[in-house]
């Protein structure tokens, strides 16, 4: 006997993921998800950045790694609340991870959260948390042929930060094909060149990020 | 490398289905795959295959359609598949364009004893 199911492979998470968007709404909460490979400077770039929104956002965090802390002790220094998921060994954050996590974060404070999810451009893309977008990272030094590589994440992406524009002489990357690839992807792709190291470039992606975010309740 | 999880997803799903209409045997798992999407269906194929040795969809067939990447462009309303990640109407070169299919990650049927 045959029986037609037509489920979602991954309905588990896309409820879960659901449930985490109403949460975050009932705060007032915008939350974007950072993605970009390992050593992409998603920590650097969320360093030089939470700084610029304080003066107009409350800002949290969270870190997604498959080990160690290291990066949300780095994030703790900036003063903001953060809280740690280690997946240990799984590619992505999922909407469970995420969930489980909102307990360390006081959500009826914040305006913003910025989730950096595991260093990886290809899973995380598939997994929804809950996020009202999607940031896709990458550095001047992974080469300008990723958007056609990894064209899912970039087509599902609201914005990409191109990060260490501090090394542009040092690499062979042609930064026009790369926006070229990038904007043949996804026309819609905001696109952000900056440099952690020099602060250069951060202004710009900052006022992206207020904007998006909902204004601060009084 | 999620296809694991993904599948010990699956298999829940399809156990809980077979349950309910009675049956404790499972014979066939017929999946759909977006060719657009980041599940690796070869893998996918192994990860159920193993993971179901434990279950009442022990030795099922796995059979997945891979479902092509397509578009409708909002500009000339052609329908096209979407190749080599051109993002553009082949028509009217027009990058407005709608997926229409690509991001399928569904379980079709399942075939029960």
């Amino acid at each position: 006997m045959q029986i037609k199911v037509y489920d979602r492979i991954l309905q588990a998470n896309i409820r879960i993921a659901k449930r985490n968007r109403e949460r975050f709404d009932e705060n007032g909460v915008t939350v974007l998800n950072l993605i970009g490979g390992p050593g992409c400077g998603k920590t650097s770039l969320l360093e030089v950045t939470i700084p610029k929104l304080l003066k107009r956002l409350k800002v949290g965090v969270i870190e997604g790694d498959i080990a160690t802390s290291r990066d949300s002790e780095r994030i703790l220094a900036l003063g903001v609340p953060v809280v740690q998921i280690n997946t240990k060994g799984a590619c992505h954050l999922d909407a469970n991870m995420v969930e489980s996590s909102l307990e360390g974060l006081p959500l009826n404070e914040l305006d913003l959260v910025l989730i950096e999810n595991v260093g990886n451009l290809v899973c995380p893309a598939e997994f929804e948390v809950g996020e009202d977008a999607k940031i896709v990272v990458m550095s001047v030094a992974e080469g300008d042929d990723k958007p056609r590589k990894y064209p899912l994440i970039f087509r599902l992406a609201k914005a990409l930060v191109i990060t260490k524009s501090d090394l542009l002489l040092a690499t062979a990357i042609d930064l026009e094909r790369f926006k070229r690839d990038a904007l043949s992807v996804n026309p819609k792709l905001r696109i952000f060149l900056t440099s952690a190291r020099r602060r250069e470039g951060i202004e710009p992606w900052a006022d992206f990020i207020a904007s998006m975010a909902r204004p601060a309740q009084v | 490398m999620h296809e694991a999880s993904v599948a010990a997803g699956i298999l829940e799903t399809v156990e809980r289905v077979a349950r309910k209409n009675g049956s404790s045997q499972i014979v066939a798992i017929r999946l759909q795959i977006g060719e657009f999407t980041c599940i690796q269906p070869d893998m996918l194929k192994f990860c159920l295959e193993t993971l179901a040795e434990d279950t009442i969809a022990k030795g099922a067939t796995v059979s997945i359609d891979r479902v092509k990447t397509r578009a409708v462009c909002n500009v000339c309303n052609a329908e096209f598949e979407v190749c080599d990640t051109e993002f553009k109407c082949p028509e009217c070169s027009s990058s407005d364009i709608v997926l229409v299919s690509g991001r399928e990650l569904l379980i079709e049927s399942i075939e029960v004893q």
